[in-house]
């Protein structure tokens, strides 16, 4: 959404396609605050942004949405063939934005697809978006923000959090986040995961391990633990395939989740004239997503030759923008992340 | 990677892996293959995996019956396993009467070799094929022999049995010259060094003309791109390939999974160029093809869709054996049906080197049938 609006305040005609029903993306499960600086819209919720955006997006005149619209390839000719409403159809653009975002990565683990072993997305959109909730007793695999920030639902919605456990040495998510579900009683227990989900047709328990160093489990620390839920948070994997179809070079960088296409400032991939924004160009935060789209909007529609002077001077800030960002101590492993994916590259960031 | 080799062989796809397993059974094992990328990277991986003794020349009529013959064997042989085969035909309709006089014609030159083909009527048709839409057929040309093999199963089959026989594989080793002496192969340049021999086997497939090229060897065979897609699957009907060669130009059949793997032959298409990108152009009209002849493929949803090389030459028959320009270079070229004829490739390519008495005439094989000016032309094919 991001991207359009960018691209459509340049003056260029966008078409924004989306296989959901609505526009909004991840956003429209986001029930709590931004962070950041006010221009990230930080202190706003997700569920507040989308709104703001779909209006700004029903407003403008240049942009076209096709929602029920699942894109089925990107051919080499830049013809992008894509089923709508059930009909199989296609069109051309002189510039392509992919910014398909990521899906939310599977953990192996005994019994892993009883029900009752959910997503922490699945999780959100069955509290925030249908009001259902998902279980009475929760384990929590995974201590990154997502994990922190869903426990945290989760127990607004009265639901009850039994632990968050998290492989690594150390808590993954913002101190803010996890002090505040510590305070609520949820223990949050390092180096450990779970072995075995317990249950014969539902979940009514799992097995913990303790790991080690190397994440290999510690025989004989194995302890039952009662639940009803296992909620997976353990990462995201970049919707990639699209990006693929336009033959942009990949590479693999796993601080920005995966294969990653490679990128020049403006976020144009190799492949000339096709554009990534969001998680699908690396795993980061939704305000960081948001800029990008508006960089790689911009960009793209000056490249169509529909130059503005101030164009240029609103893509700078922008990337000045993303910049400040990433400038803080939790943006290292993104500034890491870009450095190894740029190797032997110019980097600007 | 080996120094010295009693034989390179240049690709490892089917042609390649046939010829080092053949020639590993007869005991030559100083052979190195050098492949590109990886077996089956090329044409092999990518192709349509079917196979047919429904032709009508002769001499790819017994390629096909000594490929088939092997396949049969080839899994348990190898030590590798299951190459997923099965048998449900190939069925060649007929649309007028010129159709089944032409038809009538090879398949007596099949019968007259053993193979078992009949004509069918079209209620015939439609029991070996199912989902096939009868109306406008009149007949058609179906042998049981004919089916699919998962060609990278095959290749892998016969890597694994020539490695365990002591053939050295070498892959992402790029072929960058040729050394001739005196008229003669002296050895192999590669990207990873170099291998002394006085044999090499050009089993590039669509690169074979390049590789021709670095011996001084004219071979008469360009890359064409040819596209392939496969549907979600459908409840397994086990029913014959419909190999429409007189009016659509298009083949489909149903793999085991329930999918419907189908492809067209483009007039449009560019020979002469290396290219692996998919066409909306070729899958809107191949689904227009289709559907008319099986109208119960109308909304059934296409889920992939590739490009594959084929390696094309004037005739589309094979190229196998010595050339008259320097000694030691022997082509292995299976010209669009490397997969289908891979066992039959390996065999003869395993006897000239050996120097023994070949199971078949080579005659229509040999790359000088084209200064001779006599082309081995098969009209069944596409």
């Amino acid at each position: 959404m991001s991207a359009a609006l960018a691209a459509a305040a340049v003056g260029v005609r966008v078409t924004l396609m989306d296989r959901w029903s609505e526009l909004g993306g991840q956003l429209i499960k986001q029930t709590h605050r931004f962070f950041g600086s006010e221009r990230e819209r930080a202190g706003t919720r997700g569920i507040d942004i989308v709104q703001e955006l779909r209006d700004e997006i029903a407003a403008n005149p240049l942009i076209e949405v096709k929602c029920n619209t699942d894109v089925l390839g990107i051919y080499s000719d830049r013809v992008i063939a894509f089923e709508e409403n059930g009909k199989f159809t296609r069109m051309t653009a002189d510039k392509i934005i992919i910014s398909t975002g990521a899906a939310e990565k599977m953990l192996l683990f005994e019994n892993n697809d009883l029900p009752g072993v959910y997503g922490a997305g699945a999780v959100q959109t069955l509290m925030n978006v249908y009001g259902i909730q998902p279980g009475n007793r929760v384990l929590m695999i995974g201590a990154g923000n997502i994990g922190l920030i869903v426990t945290y639902q989760l127990l607004q919605a009265g639901v009850e959090v039994a632990a968050i456990v998290e492989a690594a040495p150390r808590i993954g998510g913002y101190k803010v986040h996890a002090s505040k579900v510590r305070r609520l009683g949820v223990p949050i227990m390092t180096k450990t995961t779970v072995k075995t989900a317990l249950g014969d047709r539902f979940v009514t328990g799992a097995v913990l391990a303790d790991m080690d160093d190397s994440f290999q489990l510690v025989p004989g620390t194995e302890r039952e633990i009662e639940v009803d839920t296992i909620c997976l948070s353990v990462g995201l994997n970049p919707l990639s395939e699209l990006i693929t179809h336009t033959r942009a070079e990949m590479r693999y960088v796993p601080q920005l989740g995966g294969f990653i296409p490679v990128r020049d400032d403006n976020m144009e991939t190799t492949s000339p004239g096709v554009y990534v924004a969001g998680d699908v160009s690396c795993i980061e935060e939704a305000s960081a997503a948001m800029i990008e789209g508006s960089i790689a909007g911009v960009s793209a529609a000056i490249a169509t030759g529909m130059h503005r002077p101030e164009a240029l001077d609103m893509r700078d800030e922008f990337v000045d923008q993303l910049r400040i960002l990433r400038s803080g101590d939790t943006g290292k492993k993104i500034r890491d992340g870009l450095k190894m994916l740029n190797q032997g590259r110019a980097v600007n960031c | 990677m080996k120094k010295t080799a009693d034989v390179v062989i240049i690709g490892g796809g089917a042609a390649g892996t046939s010829a080092a397993y053949y020639l590993a059974k007869r005991g030559i094992t100083n052979v190195a293959v050098v492949e590109q990328k990886y077996t089956p990277f090329g044409g092999t991986g990518r192709c349509a995996a079917h196979f047919r003794l429904q032709f009508s020349s002769e001499s790819n009529c017994r390629m096909g019956l000594l490929s088939v013959k092997e396949f049969d064997v080839l899994g348990e042989e190898s030590g590798y396993g299951d190459l997923e085969i099965s048998k449900h035909g190939y069925l060649l309709p007929a649309y007028n009467d010129d159709n089944i006089k032409f038809l009538e014609k090879s398949v007596a030159v099949q019968q007259s070799l053993g193979i078992p083909t009949y004509m069918l009527s079209p209620e015939e048709c439609k029991e070996v094929a199912p989902y096939l839409d009868v109306t406008e057929i009149v007949g058609g040309a179906h042998c049981k022999g004919d089916g699919v093999i998962n060609p990278m199963k095959m290749a892998l089959a016969f890597k694994k049995g020539a490695q365990d026989r002591g053939v050295e594989f070498n892959n992402y080793t790029t072929v960058t010259d040729i050394h001739v002496q005196g008229g003669k192969v002296v050895g192999v340049v590669t990207d990873k060094g170099e291998i002394a021999t006085n044999c090499v086997v050009n089993a590039a497939g669509m690169n074979a003309k390049w590789i021709g090229r670095m011996a001084g060897v004219t071979i008469p065979v360009e890359p064409e791109k040819h596209q392939i897609i496969v549907t979600e699957p459908l409840e397994y009907m086990g029913g014959a390939l419909v190999y429409s060669s007189l009016k659509y130009e298009t083949y489909i059949g149903q793999v085991k999974h329930g999918g419907f793997l189908m492809g067209w032959s483009d007039p449009n298409v560019v020979t002469g160029i290396v290219d692996f990108e998919p066409e909306w152009r070729v899958l809107e009209e191949l689904c227009r093809r289709v559907v008319k002849q099986l109208p119960a493929l109308k909304n059934v949803r296409v889920v992939r869709h590739w490009a594959g090389q084929y390696d094309v030459c004037p005739d589309h028959s094979v190229i196998l054996g010595p050339v008259p320009e320097v000694e030691g270079f022997l082509c292995a070229s299976g010209c669009t049906k490397a997969t289908m004829f891979a066992p039959a490739i390996g065999i003869l390519i395993s006897e000239i080197v050996e120097g023994v008495e070949t199971t078949l005439p080579m005659e229509p094989y040999l790359i000088d049938r084209f200064p001779k000016g006599e082309l081995v032309m098969d009209p069944a094919l596409l």
